[in-house]
């Protein structure tokens, strides 16, 4: 009852006419920055920053969280419209949002985004709001072992997670991890691979990866295709957008368990939504009835990960408000606010600020909503994206990659790799790799590692630690399960073709 | 004699004149060096750390207070332990419109790291402006850990070789070089975990997956309040005003100070009047409330060296650092 109190004291601060148009504004400018290739929550924070210096941390922290959200759903358009994922966590929404738009049901698959992230949104910051002191003790049982096996365990589902062949996705896989390795060792501080060249010093980022892959690999690929209109027309009205009974009834379970798998991964320190997104997926694909379809425009495979990566949101708060601890690489930029602000993020946050504290939550559940009504209304807008001809669209996105990507370190060897990556990305349409293996070892890969690093040094170089651990035993039983899984299925698949060849 | 007087007249005129010569120069020349455009100010970290929060507090002072009279935008530019920003800097040569904030990797990490075929880019290399403050080194553990004090710790980790797990940076980072000094100095042996980042960390001691890290005071302010975490030891060359009750290490008989300075460099080559100038700005901007606010709410040592002091600073450090590299069996030759 108290908490509730507390929630409505939060609103009492959120809801002042200032704060509403901060959040409102946020929320515009948050989506727009998502929406954009290349420039995602992290950038669109730091750009933001100085401008809200001059306000009162309340008002600060509640235009940011509002951009953070805004953000999440903006990401979602262009992965749907362009295939070019904003941000590590749209990744996924690529796979089966894309093809849902080829097929002319981008409006679906955008309306889907926008509810099942509304659902998921609202329910973590409940969830923030009644279980953030119990999580703690979550969160602090990993320490680097179990970490390490979360990792792995992610990596070992990449393999799954596509539709067309299992050794492509692995060999993407490693392909990712290569990719992830130049730069500053963590440990040593000693450059590894960076062949000389100050630009690989600070590795590889993700952004550059993804845009160049997805975004400049699209358009060098669809050069060869005719120029014409590839998207089936749709008509759009609201109405349309809006899922129908059987699509309601096939999001309901991908849109719950993706907003518990984004809670629960979004309240460890560093796992963040990336790892969200693409858990909920695999789950989705094993436990649907036609897996078959994912990869080809289920709408599952949309419902899934937007609302995993949304319900991340409110979990990566719990670390940040409780312990002062940030959870990604966005709540560390809102930490580094805080304390510009003058505040002491820390445990004792939420007594010394409360009406802080329950304002921004407050506000993020304002920011929900009006996002939520803001994509409604604008998806029959964003759809009309489709209806561009690709001799003008295509060069629109190069350009906006190129820009985007340059605006993240303002570093013009990045430009150069993305075109590098952009080779390459068509290349591997071309033979038929899947592209998201690759972008989420790029993720994982360096993770793993350090996590891997930390473990044996604790452990004195024994292997024992993953195993003696019941939390990383349990990780590392169900990333062999998922590794084991697909070559069972082969054999059994063959051993029946052969028997159904022999009779 | 009319003559003489205007031979006087002219000679008057000319000492004149020539004293106004041989004096305005200088004078001149100190205010001769105005930035004409926009000053691109480079933090060589992500943003949201501690370097980042000195950069947009110094940033936005000089800004405000007119110290310089064009903006100053801050550019992140992360990545490589500084080498990122500082090659980027050092490209700039003889450009006065390009200023870098600096830390303790500005000087470290050059000593260890090299990238083939390139010359390194060295603190010396830089044009020093300043040292504005010393951020302080901690030693931290979680509330309820069986030690008492510092001495009880090293204690235990001399009854038991490479027990003691210590949370840090990366090898080569000012904080292990703290450690490797105090394993040194008390004779122990510790395990040493390197961590990416203050908060994986703190969420591993709170887990007990550490038993000890070194920290700043200020991000350890809270924890210590909220009794989740003690503090047991300062690197300093006195105690903290702060925290009174926390001893030096010097006390307890590890002989070392160690602390993190927060500062600005320039592009080399740079004339001495836009060093003079940058100079003058940041001490101006150490004796502002904003600043000083900033020092107290991060719990640092209030300082000022100028250009050559700072200098002569770093390249102390630099000889300290990298004896202890050796001893540790890396660093260059």
């Amino acid at each position: 009852m108290e908490t509730f109190q507390q929630l409505l004291m939060g609103f009492h601060v959120a809801a002042t006419p200032f704060n509403l148009l901060l959040c409102f504004l946020g929320c515009v400018i948050g989506t727009i920055i998502g929406a954009l290739p290349g420039i995602g929550p992290a950038a669109g924070l730091s750009i933001l920053l100085p401008l809200t210096f001059g306000m009162n941390p309340t008002s600060g922290m509640i235009m940011m969280a509002g951009l953070y959200c805004g953000t999440m759903y903006g990401g979602t358009i262009t992965s749907v419209l362009i295939n070019v994922p904003g941000e590590a966590a749209s990744v996924m929404t690529c796979l089966d949002g894309y093809q849902m738009a080829m097929q002319g049901r981008a409006g679906k698959a955008l309306g889907i985004a926008a509810i099942g992230s509304f659902i998921a949104g609202t329910a973590s910051v409940v969830f923030l709001m009644l279980l953030a002191l119990p999580m703690v003790k979550f969160a602090l049982s990993f320490g680097p072992p179990e970490y390490f096996a979360l990792m792995l365990m992610g990596l070992c589902t990449v393999a799954g997670l596509t539709s067309g062949s299992v050794l492509k996705a692995l060999a993407g896989t490693c392909l990712g991890i290569l990719v992830a390795t130049p730069g500053m060792d963590a440990f040593s501080g000693l450059p590894r691979l960076t062949f000389g060249l100050t630009g690989l010093l600070g590795g590889i980022d993700f952004v550059v990866v993804a845009v160049g892959l997805f975004g400049i690999g699209e358009v060098l690929y669809n050069v060869e295709q005719s120029m014409e209109m590839k998207f089936l027309i749709e008509k759009i009205s609201i109405k349309e957008v809006w899922p129908n009974r059987a699509e309601w009834r096939a999001s309901v379970g991908p849109i719950t368990r993706g907003t518990l798998i984004g809670f629960l991964v979004g309240v460890l320190p560093g796992a963040g939504g990336t790892i969200a997104t693409f858990l909920s997926y695999a789950v989705e694909k094993r436990v649907s009835k036609h897996p078959e379809q994912f990869g080809k425009g289920a709408i599952e495979g949309v419902a899934a990960p937007e609302a995993a990566n949304n319900a991340s949101t409110g979990g990566a708060m719990v670390p940040l408000l409780t312990l002062g601890i940030p959870g990604s690489g966005t709540t560390a930029i809102m930490l580094g606010a805080l304390m510009m602000y003058g505040l002491q993020p820390g445990p004792l946050l939420f007594l010394k600020n409360p009406d802080f504290v329950w304002g921004v939550i407050a506000s993020m559940y304002i920011g929900n909503v009006m996002l939520v009504i803001m994509n409604m209304a604008c998806i029959p807008l964003f759809v009309k994206i489709c209806k561009i001809p690709n001799y003008f669209l295509m060069p629109f996105v190069i350009v906006f990659a190129t820009v985007g990507v340059y605006s993240v370190d303002g570093n013009i060897f990045d430009v150069w790799m993305l075109y590098v990556f952009g080779v390459m990305g068509y290349f591997m349409n071309k033979f038929g790799m899947p592209r998201a293996p690759v972008l989420l070892a790029v993720v994982l890969g360096p993770m793993v590692e350090r996590a891997l690093r930390q473990s044996l040094i604790l452990s004195q170089g024994s292997y024992d630690i993953f195993f003696t651990r019941p939390i990383s035993a349990v990780l590392l039983m169900m990333g062999l399960a998922a590794v084991l899984w697909p070559v069972f299925d082969m054999i059994w698949q063959r051993r029946r073709a052969r028997r159904m060849a022999g009779a | 004699m009319q003559f003489n007087v205007r031979s006087i007249r002219v000679i008057t005129l000319s000492v004149l004149v020539l004293s106004v010569l041989a004096l305005a120069p200088p004078a001149f020349g100190a205010a001769s060096f105005v930035p004409t455009r926009p000053i691109e100010f480079v933090c060589p970290s992500a943003a949201g750390g501690g370097l980042a929060r000195f950069s947009e507090t110094v940033g936005s002072i000089m800004e405000s207070e007119k110290f310089v009279p064009v903006a100053m935008p801050r550019i992140y530019k992360p990545g490589g332990g500084f080498a990122v920003a500082m090659a980027y800097i050092s490209e700039k040569k003889g450009n006065p419109h390009f200023l870098m904030s600096t830390s303790g990797p500005f000087v470290l990490t050059p000593l260890t790291v090299t990238l083939s075929g390139k010359k390194t880019i060295t603190h010396k290399d830089l044009t020093m402006i300043g040292i504005m403050g010393f951020d302080e080194v901690v030693m931290v553990v979680k509330n309820d850990a069986p030690w008492k004090d510092m001495k009880e710790l090293l204690a235990a980790a001399k009854a038991k070789p490479k027990s003691l797990r210590f949370g840090g940076s990366y090898v080569g980072s000012p904080d292990s070089l703290v450690v490797a000094s105090i394993a040194k100095a008390a004779g122990v042996e510790f395990l040493y975990v390197p961590f990416q980042g203050g908060g994986e960390m703190n969420a591993a001691l709170l887990g007990g997956h550490i038993d000890i890290m070194s920290s700043s005071p200020s991000d350890m302010m809270p924890h210590v309040e909220a009794k989740t975490m003690r503090m047991l030891a300062v690197a300093a060359d006195k105690r903290i005003p702060r925290f009174k009750d926390m001893p030096t290490l010097k006390e307890i008989g590890c002989d070392l100070v160690r602390r993190t300075h927060r500062g600005i460099a320039a592009p080399p080559g740079i004339s001495a009047e836009a060093v003079a100038y940058y100079e003058n700005a940041a001490r101006k901007v150490t004796e502002t409330g904003a600043f000083k606010k900033y020092l107290d709410d991060g719990i640092m040592t209030p300082v000022f060296m100028g250009s050559t002091q700072a200098s002569k600073f770093l390249d102390e450090y630099a000889d300290v650092a990298l004896n202890t590299m050796r001893d540790l069996g890396m660093g260059k030759k």
